[in-house]
């Protein structure tokens, strides 16, 4: 007798313990929502699977001697993949916004408006990169503006877009603003790769400015930047 | 008493078995390729470290749970020492936790090394946040969780098709998150019905991964980990109970 | 009830699965205290089934079981049990000394007590020298010793040995041999569970056979060995006389010069050694016959000829 009671009880005390594994489930999936944590197949391993295309996509582009319309449009796809396994890999965003900014500038700001959606706030670059694309690229004053303001959101944004984006608002973009942006880019990137688009732009950019300009310290302000990227 | 005693035990030869020694290399081999991986990519060392080292712990302690899960009992079945153990004053139930109970001392073991480990190449680094030892905490669960699910299912099969079995029970724990929106799709009553159903009875093992949130220094609320925690255990304890259930009528012929 | 070390009422197995086919079949066993019981049968015959339910590892079909007084379900009456399976086969990544130690630890001995039995127990079974080495590296002979000592750690009354002896060597038959002499010494109850004749009638104070699931026979060794006939052995007797006497005895041979009578009642023997003595004869030995156990075995089980490994056809 005594033997089937402690058999009902454990079958009681495992219903029990099912039925709390409801409430549990649900719980966890709220909190999870809320935090934005999204899910991303992959069985757990998404972010190694976005590493490792990523390494790939970083090969890709190095061994890429020019961008041409083709080559930014696999490299949007990788990044776009990546991306999507892990939406938090922001330097995948930085970066491919900036590569694809001279061929594809509306592939890139594609790219950079899916980073900025799924991590708001995380990051200054994103916005940043899209403003300027917006503004020099695209020539949409209204949608730089606005993601410039995005940009200067971010507690960690550096003065100089700040200024940029006061005169943003009132003039059409120039060659100084150009050059002043690519600098604050070259100045504040802590990653390599960006630092070395950012002195492919700057070295266009000053050759263009000294080629052109008839404005003395602009020829001046190219030639000091075209030194220091030389050194 | 006796559960510490088994367990103790069972945990004392599996460190004897060569397959951990394997293991332990190939985790460092993970981790020393981690490390070598982050030195590749531009400015991107520090989320490759922790993406690659986090991934490699979650994949060794989840094979080890899977391995070891599926042998302990199952071993002792088809070898007889469990004839043994229960012809003395020991019952099933304490030899089953005692298993559990090597298991799990085995997976914290194998945790335990590969994430200080990978702690201290990534301190070495200067990029260690508290964040990944959360990641780590929830790595041991998911792994307690499919060590308890393949005792579970090595008490009606052998050591070898419980650990597949289990491995299946890993896919698709870490796929259910798509079932409420299968659901929601779903028009039928009874389709919709199941596919709750598995939504809950299914381990959803996406719980256990903030591996990428924690690489990348997002914030997780120590909330949601409690509970994760929780979600864990009590699935095991059901595992863990309903094999008992089953030992109880089982013959050990 | 308290005298009995197994009692048994009915018990019944039909293995889940197989043909079906009834393991044990209603089998009622008594097997008194302070016993060798030997409990013989050919293979398949359900023996280790019977150690099985006795020991609480299969629930029995039917029927019901009790060991030491208390029902086989009590956890507890496991505590004065001893165990060695067939072909044991054991934790091999232990050593001799950890895998005692551990079945010590089992039955909560204190530590200093544990240390103490341990030793004695590899000094029982001759394995002191080898306390260090590892399972995996042990012989069958080996493991059949540390399989006993095993069984003993608790200080058992009632010990279940399933085929200890097969399949070893002469030698290590007969160190298997001394330690169950040793034990038995101590007053423990031993079950002991063989197809091997010979073992049984050396060690065994009671057996049972059984055959097909089903117990044949039971009791003590001599009785069931013991006949009324007599065997009486003379010579110096000639022809005549040998017709004379064939016709009251129910066998005659020569052996040498020597007649050895097989006399089917000692009533009558008297008759046969006056007839001797009438013929002139001279009657040499006069010895009450004991049936082998084999021969017993054979009629108990109804077959011509012992092979353990055949199966009798339906
Ligand atoms: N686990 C099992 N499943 C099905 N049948 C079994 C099992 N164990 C034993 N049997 C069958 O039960 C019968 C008795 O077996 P067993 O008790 O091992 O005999 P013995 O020990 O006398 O040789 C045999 O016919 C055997 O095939
Ligand atoms: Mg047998």
């Amino acid at each position: 007798m005594a033997k089937i009671n402690r058999k009902k009880l454990a079958i009681l005390i495992l219903v029990c313990l099912v039925i709390l594994l409801v409430p549990c489930s649900l719980t966890i999936d709220k909190v999870r929502v809320a935090a934005n944590l999204s899910e991303r197949g992959a069985l757990g391993f998404n972010n190694l699977m976005a590493d490792v295309l990523w390494v790939e996509t970083i090969q890709y582009m190095g061994e890429a001697k020019k961008i041409t319309d083709e080559i930014a449009t696999t490299i949007y796809q990788k990044i776009e993949r990546i991306t999507d396994l892990d939406p938090h890999f922001i330097m995948a965003y930085r970066l491919a916004g900036l590569t694809l900014s001279n061929k594809r500038p509306e592939l890139s700001i594609r790219i950079l408006s899916k980073g900025l959606e799924n991590n708001p706030g995380a990051s200054w670059e994103i916005p940043f990169y899209a403003g300027v694309i917006s503004y020099f690229r695209l020539e949409d004053y209204r949608g730089a503006v606005r993601y410039l303001e995005a940009a200067t959101t971010h507690p960690e944004c550096p003065d100089f877009i700040k200024r940029f984006l006061a005169r943003a608002t009132t003039e059409v973009g120039s060659y100084k603003d150009a050059l002043l942006l690519w600098e604050g880019i070259y100045e504040e990137t802590e990653s390599p790769t960006e630092r070395g688009i950012a002195a492919r732009h700057l070295i266009r950019l000053c050759s263009q400015i000294m080629e052109i300009s008839t404005d003395r310290n602009l020829v001046a302000k190219a030639k000091a930047i075209l030194r220091k990227i030389s050194e | 008493m006796n559960i510490w005693t088994i367990g103790v035990n069972s945990f004392k030869r599996l460190m004897r078995s060569k397959i951990l020694y394997v293991m332990a290399v190939f985790c460092l081999i993970t981790i020393a390729y981690a490390s070598l991986y982050g030195t590749l990519t531009a400015g991107q060392e520090g989320k490759l470290m922790k993406d690659v080292g986090l991934a490699g712990i979650a994949a060794f302690s989840i094979l080890v749970a899977i391995l070891v899960g599926s042998t302990v009992v199952a071993k002792e079945i088809e070898s007889k020492t469990i004839q043994i153990l229960l012809a003395k004053p020991v019952k099933k139930h304490e030899f089953l936790l005692g298993e559990f109970l090597a298991a799990a001392l085995t997976i914290l073991m194998m945790t335990a090394i590969m994430g200080v480990g990978f702690l201290i190449i990534v301190a070495i680094k200067g990029i260690a946040t508290a964040a990944l030892v959360n990641g780590v905490v929830l790595v041991f669960f998911e792994a307690i969780l499919l060590a308890s699910i393949a005792i579970f299912f090595s008490t009606f099969f052998s050591g070898m098709v419980a650990s597949v079995f289990t491995f299946i029970i890993f896919v698709f724990g870490h796929l259910t998150y798509q079932l409420p929106f299968l659901v929601q799709r779903a028009g039928n009553v009874v389709v919709k019905f199941f596919g709750n159903l598995l939504y809950f009875a299914l381990p959803n093992l996406q719980y256990f991964n903030i591996r990428g949130p924690v690489a990348h220094n997002l914030n997780v609320p120590g909330s949601m980990i409690f509970a994760v925690i929780v979600y864990g255990l009590l699935y095991s304890s059901i595992m863990i109970l309903a094999s008992a259930l089953v030992f109880k009528s089982k013959d050990f012929a | 009830m308290t005298s009995l070390a197994i009692k048994t009422e009915n018990l019944t197995k039909v293995y889940r699965g197989g043909r079906g086919t009834k393991a044990l079949d209603n089998l009622n066993l008594e097997v008194p205290v302070n016993q060798i019981y030997g409990f013989l049968g050919p293979n398949a015959a359900g023996k280790t089934t019977t150690i099985k339910l006795l020991l609480n590892l299969i629930a029995p079909t039917s029927g019901r079981a009790w060991v030491l007084g208390k029902e086989v379900s009590e956890t507890d009456v496991r505590k004065d049990l001893g165990f060695l399976p067939e072909n044991p086969y054991f934790y091999e990544d232990l050593s001799a000394e950890e895998f005692l130690d551990f079945f010590g630890k089992i039955f909560h001995i204190p530590r200093r007590d544990r240390v103490n039995k341990v030793e004695q127990l590899l000094t029982l079974v001759g394995l002191t020298e080898e306390r260090k080495q590892i399972l995996r590296r042990f012989s069958r002979g080996m493991l059949q010793r540390i399989g006993i000592a095993q069984a003993l750690i608790n200080d058992p009354k009632l010990i279940f040995l399933d085929e200890p002896i097969t399949g070893l060597d002469p030698m290590g038959r007969k160190e298997i041999r001394n330690i169950i002499s040793k034990v038995r010494a101590e007053g423990k109850t031993i079950f002991f569970c063989s197809h091997v004749l010979h073992d049984v009638e050396l060690m065994c104070d009671h057996i049972g056979i059984l055959c097909e699931g089903r117990l044949i026979t039971t009791g003590k060794l001599d009785e069931l060995l013991a006949t009324k006939e007599v065997e009486i052995s003379a010579e110096g007797l000639r022809g005549e006389a040998l017709a004379k006497l064939e016709g009251r005895v129910k066998k005659l041979r020569k052996e040498e010069n020597r007649i050895i009578f097989d006399v089917e009642e000692e009533a009558l023997a008297d008759e046969v050694v006056g007839l001797i003595k009438h013929y002139g004869g001279k009657r040499l030995s006069i010895v009450p016959k004991k049936e082998s156990l084999e021969d017993f075995f054979l009629k108990a089980i109804g077959r011509e000829e012992y092979k353990p490994d055949e199966r009798r056809e339906k």
